[in-house]
């Protein structure tokens, strides 16, 4: 019965948006007063800045089990709701931050004395000037925040932790569930009833409200008009879109999280991002662990946490690291591999971008957790080769969207000039279209790196609906996801430490490298 | 070949470029559509400096992109030398008005550009010819110089070097005298009239598109003046004056009055 599951899964949508709404009601919150404080006050900056890029960079999926614990201990009843809110939440809510920063950062001068002059108290400049001018950019990062947080949404709700068996309905749940029972019309109907889903709150939440937020643009930051692709071209001499001429399609770019790169390059230090890190991460699990001090002292706890360096052992954690980290840069390789080319074609004919881009756009805002399930009864005995499928599907569309908003940027005078010259192929690719889109394409890739991390928690072990799923070799992700079920609080903070390291240390010493030493030989003036 | 005798100068009436019946349109958003030409010919002659004058935005830039292979037109052909221009060649050089230099590559790097893909030449010989040239615009203390350090009537000169570089047969200039202070123009004026009347130098013809109508006269053997959108060509102005050419004479401002009338 086709009806049965049609209705099973638009009541999943139901729930899962519900819980999505929620995070993103609590990620604005959040972000209007940390990003708001973080733009006013000179000295909360220089704290609250760094701090935001050390959290933007932490594996949530890492995270997850440990907030599951502190929620379930807190209130079995609605602990694994909660906590699979907290979960999407941190998936939205940097994003936005950085957003609500910016904006308040970029408000022209006169207007803050303006409404200083006309004695303003602080609400009414809140309400009047500052929240308005960070709508436009929070409503855009809507687009980005909200893909991103249905992936870790679905992940919460699929996977499997071990004794603490907490099943949350929704999406990734009702998935999991025709997935192992075998019924591929429930996860046929699933998936299209998901992409209705997010195509109808693209079209008329997100879209309406970023043109309604464009009133709030000040002059200055206007360029962000320029990358919207109106709908009605996207499906030009169809009439049945003839009557949506207002609405517009957000162009590729808004589906990347928006990082101040150029300027975190320059201030933000290495060493003390390291420190917060771990000062991070401890806090974190303190926090979390806090109910769990009932039945457990403190001393056992960090002895507990001490004596798993010595058990598992500092070689196995390098090799874990060590492969984890080959699989990542074959993954970003991949994505870099195919997204430039395409990058380039698609933004040199934009007849063929006109509908091939919507298409990617829709493919890419799946969360591809939502095709684990299907994917953990697939491909036994390739693991290796799953592993990559699953850990390509969640990061390599950061690339290309990178790679195409830069190629976009390339000026039609500077393809003039190759054409004019007879340079072509790949001439052309070394000549111009490498230089122009490389800061783009590494801010990309700075972000398909964090999300490959991420996925590796699953990619790499999953256990849905009692298949398990994995690589024989050793990885990070793979030990984390063994300590989750086995309940291991312990050792599962030691590798999720290990991750944190290791993500910043390759986002710090090697891509913002990469990015700096780009943008100078490159003489950019401006930085992406 | 038709020969004929004016001012002092030999002038050959056949054409080296031409533009035949040109159909050119663009397609803007919300389907609204900008026909530039409608079957509009144009003839460039062998040896001679032609000027275009035109009302603004009645395709004149749009019109030296098709001449020199960079825009296909609708309908019509472009002929080079008697052979239809398929796509951009080394003997059409074009300067647009917007100065394009790739910021991350020196100057020398980006005149070299013009020859990036001649595989007749070695880099030597690349480097040393596109030296050569920058010499000539004046710059050559500027080779290793990125497009950042330089003033804008600096970049003029490197494109114009950049178009020089690959001995073209016809230089299509537009408004390449335009932001640039005034005696600098008069230089860089002097300079490319001095190339092409020297007969063993390129290029044998040169085309002009300005603004300036005193620049015209002064500069060109014909300059065919343009109507607004669809352009046709409404008069084709031939400037019978001996060169150098004085600004002062009466007959000057005769020719510069009669194209200001055509225009207006
Ligand atoms: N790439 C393009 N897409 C759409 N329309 C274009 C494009 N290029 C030119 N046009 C239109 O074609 C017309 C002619 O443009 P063109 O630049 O050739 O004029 P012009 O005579 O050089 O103007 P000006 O005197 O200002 O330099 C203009 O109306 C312009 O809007
Ligand atoms: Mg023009």
């Amino acid at each position: 019965m086709v009806l049965e599951e049609l209705a099973i899964a638009w009541a999943a949508v139901g729930v899962s948006w519900l819980r999505m709404a929620a995070a993103l009601f609590l990620s604005v919150g959040f972000s209007l007063l940390v990003g708001g404080v973080a733009a006013l006050n000179k000295r909360a900056e220089k704290i609250i800045i760094p701090l935001l890029d050390v959290l933007q960079s932490i594996p949530i999926l890492g995270f997850f089990p440990l907030a599951l614990y502190g929620f379930y201990t807190l209130s079995p009843a609605i602990g694994a709701e909660a906590a699979a809110i907290f979960l999407i939440f941190t998936s939205q809510v940097w994003n936005l931050t950085f957003a609500v920063y910016e904006s308040i950062k970029v408000i022209p001068a006169e207007f803050i004395e303006t409404s200083k002059a006309l004695g303003l108290s602080p609400w009414a400049r809140a309400t009047k000037l500052y929240i308005p001018s960070t709508l436009p950019r929070i409503f855009v990062g809507f687009v980005s925040s909200w893909s991103n947080g249905l992936y870790f949404l679905v992940a919460s709700e699929i996977i499997d932790f071990g004794e603490l068996d907490v099943k949350l309905f929704g999406l990734g749940s009702t998935m999991a569930s025709f997935a192992s029972a075998g019924n591929v019309t429930g996860m046929a109907v699933t998936l299209a009833v998901l992409v209705a889903a997010i195509i109808l709150t693209d079209l008329f939440v997100f879209l309406p409200l970023i043109h309604y937020s464009g009133r709030f643009k000040f002059e200055a930051t206007a360029v962000e008009d320029s990358p919207i692709i109106p709908l009605s071209s996207v499906f030009k001499g169809r009439k049945l879109v003839g009557r949506l001429p207002r609405i517009r399609f957000p162009s590729p770019e808004f589906m990347l999280p928006r990082i101040p790169l150029g300027w975190l390059t320059k201030r933000v230090r290495f060493v003390k991002t390291l420190l917060y890190a771990l000062a991070i991460t401890l806090l974190a699990y303190l926090i979390f662990l806090l109910p769990l001090l009932r039945e457990i002292p403190l001393q056992k706890l960090l002895y507990g946490f001490l004596e798993r360096i010595y058990t598992i052992g500092p070689y196995n954690i390098i090799l874990d690291v060590a492969f984890s980290l080959a699989r990542v840069a074959t993954a970003v390789l991949f994505a870099v591999a195919w997204s430039i080319p395409l990058a380039i074609y698609l933004a040199t004919n934009r007849r063929a971008a006109l509908f091939t881009i919507p298409i990617i756009q829709v493919a890419a805002s799946i969360p591809a957790t939502i095709t684990y399930p299907i994917f953990a009864s697939l491909l036994q005995g390739y693991d290796e080769l799953r592993t990559f499928i699953l850990i390509i599907m969640g990061m390599q569309w950061y690339v290309f969207f990178a790679a195409y908003a830069g190629m976009r940027r390339v000026p039609s005078e500077e393809r003039e000039v190759l054409e004019l010259y007879n340079i072509r192929g790949l001439a052309g690719l070394k000549v111009l279209y490498l230089p122009r889109g490389i800061p783009s394409i590494i801010s990309g890739c700075i972000a398909a790196t964090g999300g490959a991390w991420n996925t590796l928690v699953v990619a790499e072990r999953m256990k849905i609906g009692g298949v398990v799923a994995g690589v024989k070799t050793p990885g990070l992700g793979k030990a984390i996801s063994v300590a989750t079920e086995m309940g291991d609080i312990y050792s599962l903070a030691l590798l999720v430490a290990v991750m944190v390291i290791v993500i910043i240390s390759i986002n710090k010493v090697f891509w913002r490298k990469l990015y700096e030493l780009a943008t100078s030989k490159l003489r950019f003036p401006e930085a992406t | 070949m038709v020969v004929e005798e004016t001012v002092g100068r030999l002038r050959i009436t056949e054409s080296i470029l031409e533009g035949r019946e040109l159909h050119v349109r663009f397609n803007l958003r919300r389907g609204l559509v900008i026909s530039v030409f409608e079957g509009l010919s144009i003839q460039v002659r062998y040896a001679e400096f032609l000027g275009i004058a035109g009302p603004v935005g009645c395709g004149k830039t749009t019109l030296l992109k098709v001449l020199a292979g960079l825009l296909k037109p609708e309908r019509g052909e472009v002929y080079y030398k008697n052979q239809r221009l398929e796509k951009p060649t080394p003997a059409i050089s074009l300067v647009l008005p917007t100065t394009t230099l790739f910021p991350w590559y020196t100057v020398l790097e980006n005149v070299m550009l013009a020859l990036y893909s001649d595989k007749s030449l070695t880099r030597e010989d690349k480097i040393e010819r596109c030296r050569a040239f920058l010499d000539m615009v004046g710059l050559s203390a500027f080779d290793s110089a990125y497009p950042s350090e330089l003033s804008d009537g600096m970049k003029k000169k490197v494109i114009l070097a950049r178009a020089l570089v690959t001995h073209p047969d016809v230089l299509l200039l537009d408004e390449p005298f335009d932001n640039i202070d005034p005696l600098a123009a008069v230089a860089l004026r002097s300079e490319i009239e001095n190339m092409w009347m020297n007969e063993s130098m390129s290029p044998s013809s040169v085309v002009l598109v300005s603004h300036d109508i005193e620049e015209l006269v002064e500069l060109c053997d014909r300059v065919v003046v343009l109507t607004e959108r669809p352009a046709r060509v409404k008069e084709v102005v031939e400037i019978n004056l001996q060169r150098p050419r004085d600004k002062r004479r009466r007959e000057f401002y005769d020719y510069v009055d009669k194209i200001f009338t055509l225009l207006s």
